[in-house]
């Protein structure tokens, strides 16, 4: 799972959860994983993702050292800034894991690069 | 067959013309052979008082009509029908001894039956139509062959020597014939073909996709299926429909003068989806004038019901009140021809025409309180749990087909796909690997840096198209999803009905045969919910459905139904093993559940079935010392979509509309735009 994934997903599916966002991350087994380094892509998807949880999730995994705590003003053009927006996104791979439901504690587990968010039928809405 | 040539009826003609009728019934006469066997006899010299007629039947381009102008050209006599369903006027004319002749056309074949009162009659009218050479609409002549024939096929006969007008109806149907007259008839169709051309009217008339329609009164809102009722538009035209309305209220058919008037243009060929009028916005007493040409109306009041078939004049009303408006659909099949009884052997078969419908209602403006709860859009909030069903959710209602009430909804689906498909996961990703093309469009045409939200990916056939794009897979099954992730994908496990992303953060979604495995309405259309909810205002989803109709209009037939001789087998082929095991009706594997099973590569008898999966062992490199293990079958649960039927689901959701229907290789597709949040 990269954390460009990990942007996307919430545990509000769950009855009684109201935000479920940012899910806290539980870090076991990390891959790197070289990409080429696309700028048009990089800044294209700035509008799609919420920098705070990418930040948050960073610092969960333990790589957010470089990383501003929040969106730079100059982050579309920054080269700077988008190379590491590009390594933290896409060249990190969880391996082994947990996602975890801020509100509720309840744990999603991470296996092989997969998140599983299946629901119990009691959690279902 | 010899006897032929030596008839007494063929006396009159040269040689080479008898040559020619002779050759043109022995064509007949296989023909008939080939239908009815031995039900049906050749008259070898004597003249009858039944005819078979070639080359003039419905697979050959002719209707009734034409025969019966034929024969009138040909003779100088009109012969009106005898059977009361044949005629538009209910006396029987017969008893004066008016020259009778009845039409009996049969569905895709080229001969037509005639019998008269006399043989006098039909004598002349075989000798009017031998050897004549009919023009079709598009120029192509044939000649007609008519033969002498000792006795009418059984299942002609023992129609026609009964009451064909006395049919069950639906409680609370009122149909009464000849409402109108055929002047008035003519005047209603003359409005309607100049509204339709004038300019006002290219603008603001709604062309669904199968069948025109105007509004006057209220404007019916196809999204919300609703009437806009505060903007009234052009009100019912007084002059032309005050008398129809007057003779409504007292026939009893409404309780008071109609507001809202829908008229519909069927063109031959164009139906409507089986529906109930949403109970919250007409009134009770929905009225329906026909015009133009016959069609057969199907009510149905349930899955397991047989349905009612209701034959709807020209110039006839049809009331639909109380129970039969309220708790029965009613519908159109989208076909070329009708017949009674839902055979294409009873005879009684005709082409259709293009017929126009005005249908009156009022508008109601207060929520519904009728007895009809279930099917009530008012009513509905007040059903909460369904009682007979342990441990049901609210939502979790019964697969329609489905005659056991024990299991609820989402244990058929656990039993029938989730772990089928963990079972055939590696077989079944190995029979899909060619994208088609309208969905592989579908992705092509997102702008880049969009993100793609494939929901029920399966071994991610349609993720990696587009590498400008943000994509990720979601899918039921961990084993199809291992498949992705090794193919280099980011994809999640998850329940489409509960989808862990956030809201808004999808600019396309595509769902391509996911849907149609969930076990009831509310399921599906909680699905599709569910996918609209990720979208952000603007962005589009592509959903696929597999069709009950797998043969659609003049597309040739879908690659699921023609026999492929391809090693890799179609896209579509969704039982992925070899197909010559033959299906049980009910195979053991399936008797837990009382579905039917369905025998691959033919049509869909019900839209709720299991299908079969013949699962090939695909050997992995662990397991090749294993012995080979004997073929298993395995059995999915799939709700097959009637056409309409994916759009009604996706109308039922306020913030989304309709951009694209069509047909697919044997599916429904449908593209949806959001447009609220």
């Amino acid at each position: 799972m990269k954390l460009l994934t990990h942007n996307m997903l919430t545990s509000k599916c769950i009855k009684g959860v109201q935000e479920g966002y940012p899910l806290r991350l539980k870090v076991e087994n990390v891959e790197v994983k070289e990409s080429d380094y696309n700028q048009e892509f990089i800044v294209r998807l700035l509008p799609k993702i919420r920098y705070d949880a990418i930040y948050s999730a960073a610092k969960d995994a333990g790589i957010a050292e470089d990383l501003p705590d929040s969106l730079p003003e100059d982050a579309a053009t920054s080269e700077e800034f988008l190379r590491k927006l590009h390594h933290v996104l896409l060249e990190i791979e969880i391996m082994a894991g947990e996602l975890v439901c801020p509100e509720t504690g309840r744990i999603f587990p991470i296996q092989n690069g997969i998140p599983n968010m299946l629901l119990t039928a009691e959690e279902s809405i | 067959m010899s006897g032929l040539s030596d008839a007494v009826h063929l006396k009159a003609f040269s040689h080479s013309e008898r040559r020619k009728c002779l050759k043109g019934a022995m064509k007949t006469m296989k023909q008939l052979k080939n239908k009815f066997q031995n039900d049906v006899c050749i008259s070898e010299t004597a003249v009858t008082t039944f005819l078979a007629i070639g080359n003039a039947g419905l697979s050959c381009g002719f209707s009734e009509s034409d025969i019966r102008r034929e024969i009138q050209t040909g003779t100088g006599k009109l012969y009106v029908p005898l059977l009361p369903i044949n005629r538009s006027i209910d006396s029987l004319a017969h008893s004066n001894h008016t020259a009778g002749v009845d039409i009996f056309l049969f569905a895709d074949e080229p001969f037509a039956l005639l019998q008269s009162c006399c043989t006098a009659h039909v004598e002349v009218i075989f000798q009017a139509l031998i050897n004549r050479i009919v023009e079709l609409g598009n120029g192509q002549r044939l000649p007609w062959y008519p033969v002498y024939l000792l006795n009418l096929p059984h299942c002609v006969s023992s129609t026609s020597s009964h009451e064909m007008t006395d049919t069950k109806h639906p409680p609370g149907l009122k149909y009464l014939s000849e409402f109108i007259t055929e002047e008035k008839e003519a005047e209603l169709i003359r409005f309607v073909e100049e509204l339709m051309a004038s300019e006002e009217t290219k603008s603001s008339g709604d062309f669904l996709k199968n069948r025109t329609t105007l509004h006057f009164g209220y404007q019916f809102r196809y999204g919300k299926n609703d009437l806009d009722l505060d903007t009234p538009v052009r009100p019912i035209p007084g002059e032309l429909c005050g008398d129809i309305l007057q003779k409504l209220v007292e026939c009893g058919c409404v309780t008071r003068i109609p507001d809202q008037l829908t008229v519909n243009i069927y063109e031959p060929g164009q139906g409507i989806p089986p529906h109930v009028d949403t109970h919250s916005v007409f009134e009770d007493g929905i009225c329906s004038l026909s015009l133009g040409g016959a069609v057969v109306m199907d009510f149905s009041s349930g899955a397991e019901d047989p349905v009612l078939q209701v034959l709807l004049e020209p110039r006839s009303l049809l009331a639909m009140l109380g129970e039969s408006r309220y708790a029965w659909t009613h519908g159109i099949v989208p076909r070329a021809t009708d017949s009674l009884a839902n055979s294409s052997t009873t005879g009684q078969t005709w082409r259709r025409l293009r017929r126009i419908s005005f249908t009156f209602r009022c508008a109601k403006k207060t929520p519904c309180e009728c007895d009809y709860r279930e099917h009530c859009d008012s009513q509905r909030a007040l059903i909460q749990t369904n009682p007979g069903i342990p441990n049901a959710h609210p939502g979790d209602f019964v697969a329609e087909g489905c005659r056991d009430p024990k299991k609820p909804a989402s244990s058929l689906e656990d039993e029938y796909v989730y772990q089928v498909y963990e079972r055939i996961a590696p077989h079944f990703s190995e029979t899909r690997h060619k994208a088609w093309p309208q969905i592989a469009k579908f992705v092509a045409a997102l702008a880049p840096g969009s993100v793609l939200l494939d929901v029920g990916c399966g071994n991610g056939k349609y993720l990696g198209l587009n590498d400008s794009l943000i994509q990720i897979g979601c899918d039921r099954s961990s084993n199809l999803i291992s498949i992705c992730q090794a193919r280099g994908f980011q994809v999640v496990v998850s329940d489409i009905l509960a989808l862990p992303f956030r809201a808004g953060s999808c600019d396309g979604v595509i769902c391509i045969a996911v849907i149609h495995h969930l076990s009831s309405e509310e399921r599906r259309v909680q699905a599709i919910q569910e996918i609209v909810r990720l979208l952000r205002l603007g962005g589009r989803a592509l959903i696929y459905v597999w069709a009950m109709e797998q043969q659609w209009k003049d597309q040739k037939k879908s690659t699921y139904l023609k026999k492929t001789g391809h090693k890799e087998p179609s896209p579509h082929l969704n039982d992925g093993g070899d197909p010559s095991t033959s299906d049980l009706p009910f195979s053991a594997a399936a008797s837990s559940c009382p579905l039917p099973v369905h025998v691959n590569r033919t049509e869909f008898k019900q839209q709720d079935v299991l299908v079969p999966w013949h699962l090939k062992n695909v050997p992995s490199s662990a397991d090749k010392e294993k012995p080979a293990e004997p073929e298993k079958v395995f059995h999915r649960f799939y709700h097959v979509f009637r056409e309409g039927e994916l759009r009604q689901c996706c109308e039922r959701l306020a913030d989304v509309r309709v951009v694209l229907e069509y047909y697919d290789e044997g599916n429904w597709c449908i593209v949806l735009e959001k447009t609220a949040i």
